[in-house]
């Protein structure tokens, strides 16, 4: 077991899956091993992926990439190093066309393609894709969002959830947050206290009003199921209206104007900056 | 404004690529002489140039225009260059041909594409990527704004990524087509990664399955590429995934497009090798008499070609640095040992892990949090 997270063994373990295609990878080196004579054929298809493998469990090279140079995380993409799709590919095509009768072909590439369906996954029905109804293919409700907030050729200050946070500067890079995906991917960026408070399960409204009126945030966006602790109007925030999920505040004291009419604001105000 | 948008991209993603990979497919045997390859180089080739320039601009401190307006030129010039040189390769182009095979790989490649264009994809690494794209083309700065939180910027974490210019490629390429980075991304690049994929699987094929009485089982093979990939998501980390969740992101292209050109390159070299046939310059008349002799290109051609691929590689993600070398130095020595033929070892050294050497200096000096 090396220093950090998992073996290289359990990457490989959890980078196989249940270990379907794995088999027939190597089923496929076995087979193209044995039969390919071509040889550069052989050495691009069947020695470097077997040496890719070895490389890859071999402790001291991933002693060398997983400890000394810190990337544990991304070790598994070694693995992209090995041509499985094309090898495995490769010989099944091989294994099929070996045979003369074409109903005896059928008959062994129809199971085949049948094993790689119950044994893989179908990526479409992947979690990770979402329906995409905008041409950004962002979620409806940050658009919507953004769409409202936004302030013509200038910055405009808000706070969102964890859950989109990735979301709204792929939108517009006038909004700016005080924390950004780096925080909850990378725990780098820095500590927020507005973070901390926005993450709560119940807000406590009158810190988080009071946090961002502060940092001069204009808006701050909740998903709908936080509870409330009291009413955000009290300290500074209006509601603007539910988007989706979830509601949007708007400060009552910030600028929202141009640039160039920030000193008459602030006199008009009496405000300092 | 739509029309030209549309022009712009089809300048980028189809004409210049297929003039500047004229420019190469000249040196190379006639059979490689097919759009797949020819799109293909030229495409990666645009890439490693920007890569350049974004490097000296950089270190320049420009201005993101300032990048923009240098690429747009030696681009085009290079692209016009090439095509001067390459005509002839434009005109005796081997297209594929076609049959149920055929039509079969492309139904594949209209799903993928389909799909690609119906879904999104809830991945954080946008932030990064798209986010990074978005605020350079906004602030016309490298670097000056957070592009995570759009405030000044504070971590010094950028610096991990700073030899990877594909952010600032699709900002470009935003730049110039008009369309916004993250409708470029996920619809217009993210479905021609995916074509442009598979269009090297097909190449492949042709290499694997050489004989014309084979050639049907090239389009067995690359459609059964296709479907594995499609059904591949056993594992959220595999290349498959990658490809075709998040095509336009820099590690995707470098498991999408440098790998199996890589292997298409080494599958080459190795025949060329074996058979020890390499293709002939033409005979030197008039005024080609006098000029520089660039007999070498011949036969080093795919080797130019690894050249090419490593600068890119990087571009794509600084862990190509390790990533690629390794991967040349395991293809090259395996067919090296396998054909006996240790020189292959020697020019892939040459051709392929010098161009990382800046890249590792650069790393050591600049890139280290």
């Amino acid at each position: 077991m090396l220093v950090t997270g998992l073996s290289p063994i359990e990457i490989l373990k959890l980078y196989s899956g249940n270990a379907t295609f794995m088999l027939m990878f190597i089923v496929a080196l076995v087979y193209l091993w044995c039969f390919e004579k071509d040889k550069v054929k052989k050495a691009v298809l069947v020695f470097v992926s077997v040496t890719e493998l070895v490389l890859f469990v071999f402790p001291p090279f991933a002693y060398i990439f997983m400890d000394k140079a810190g990337e544990a995380d991304t070790y598994y993409r070694f693995l992209w190093l090995v041509p499985s799709t094309i090898v495995s590919a490769y010989a099944i095509v091989r294994i099929v066309t070996r045979i003369k009768k074409v109903y005896l072909k059928f008959l062994l590439f129809v199971p085949i393609v049948i094993c790689i369906m119950i044994g893989g996954v179908y990526m479409y029905e992947a979690p990770v894709f979402i329906k995409a109804n905008n041409a950004y293919q962002i979620p409806d409700d940050v658009k919507a969002i953004c769409d409202e907030i936004i302030i013509e050729n200038r910055e405009v200050g808000a706070v969102f959830p964890d859950e989109i946070l990735q979301y709204p500067r792929l939108y517009s890079a006038y909004i700016v947050m005080p924390y950004g995906f780096e925080t909850l991917q990378f725990q780098t960026g820095g500590a927020d206290e507005i973070h901390d408070e926005m993450v709560k399960e119940t807000i406590d409204v009158k810190t988080l009003a009071s946090l961002c009126e502060e940092r001069k945030f204009h808006y701050i966006v909740l998903n709908q199921n936080r509870i409330l602790d009291d009413d955000f109007s009290k300290y500074n925030y209006e509601f603007v209206g539910h988007y989706g999920n979830y509601d949007l505040y708007k400060s009552t004291t910030a600028f929202f104007g141009q640039w160039e009419d920030y000193e008459d604001w602030l006199k008009e105000n009496g405000k300092e900056d | 404004m739509v029309v030209i948008s549309i022009f712009v991209i089809i300048l980028y993603l189809l004409v210049f690529p297929m003039c500047i990979g004229a420019g190469y497919t000249c040196y190379m045997d006639k059979k490689y002489n097919t759009i797949g390859n020819i799109l293909t180089i030229g495409f990666l080739f645009e890439i490693a140039v920007f890569q350049l320039l974004y490097l000296v601009g950089y270190f320049s401190k420009s201005s993101f225009s300032s990048i923009c307006t240098l690429a747009t030129i030696v681009i085009a010039g290079y692209s016009v260059i090439s095509l001067v040189r390459g005509i002839k390769a434009l005109k005796s182009i081997a297209f594929p041909k076609i049959g149920v095979g055929f039509f079969v790989f492309v139904v594949f490649n209209i799903f993928m594409v389909v799909m690609r264009n119906l879904y999104g994809v809830n991945d954080g690494d946008d932030a990064y990527v798209l986010g990074n794209a978005l605020t350079v083309l906004t602030n016309d700065k490298l670097f000056a704004t957070d592009y995570y939180t759009g405030l000044a910027i504070s971590s010094k974490s950028y610096l991990r990524h700073l030899l990877a210019s594909n952010p600032l490629f699709i900002a470009y390429l935003a730049k110039m087509t008009m369309i916004h980075p993250t409708i470029l991304a996920h619809r217009v690049l993210g479905s021609f990664y995916i074509v442009l994929h598979n269009v090297i699987i097909l190449n492949i094929a042709s290499l694997l399955f050489e004989k014309d009485e084979e050639k049907e089982h090239r389009y067995l093979f690359a459609s059964l590429v296709a479907f594995i990939t499609m059904w591949d998501f056993h594992s959220y980390l595999t290349d498959s995934t990658f490809i075709l969740t998040r095509a336009w992101q820099g590690k995707s292209m470098f498991c999408s497009l440098i790998i199996p050109f890589a292997i298409e390159t080494f599958l080459i070299i190795g025949k060329q090798y074996a058979s020890n046939e390499f293709p002939t310059p033409p005979e030197k008349t008039g005024i080609r008499k006098y000029l520089r002799n660039n007999d070498m290109m011949y036969k080093d051609a795919f080797f130019f070609v690894l050249a090419i691929l490593s600068v890119t590689s990087v571009a794509m993600t600084p862990g190509a640095i390790v990533m690629f070398s390794l991967f040349v130095v395991l293809m090259a020595f395996w067919i090296s040992v396998s054909i006996k033929k240790p020189e292959i070892l020697g020019k892939a050294f040459l051709y392929a892990l010098i161009p990382m050497i800046p890249y590792v200096i650069i790393y050591l000096k600049f890139c280290r949090v």
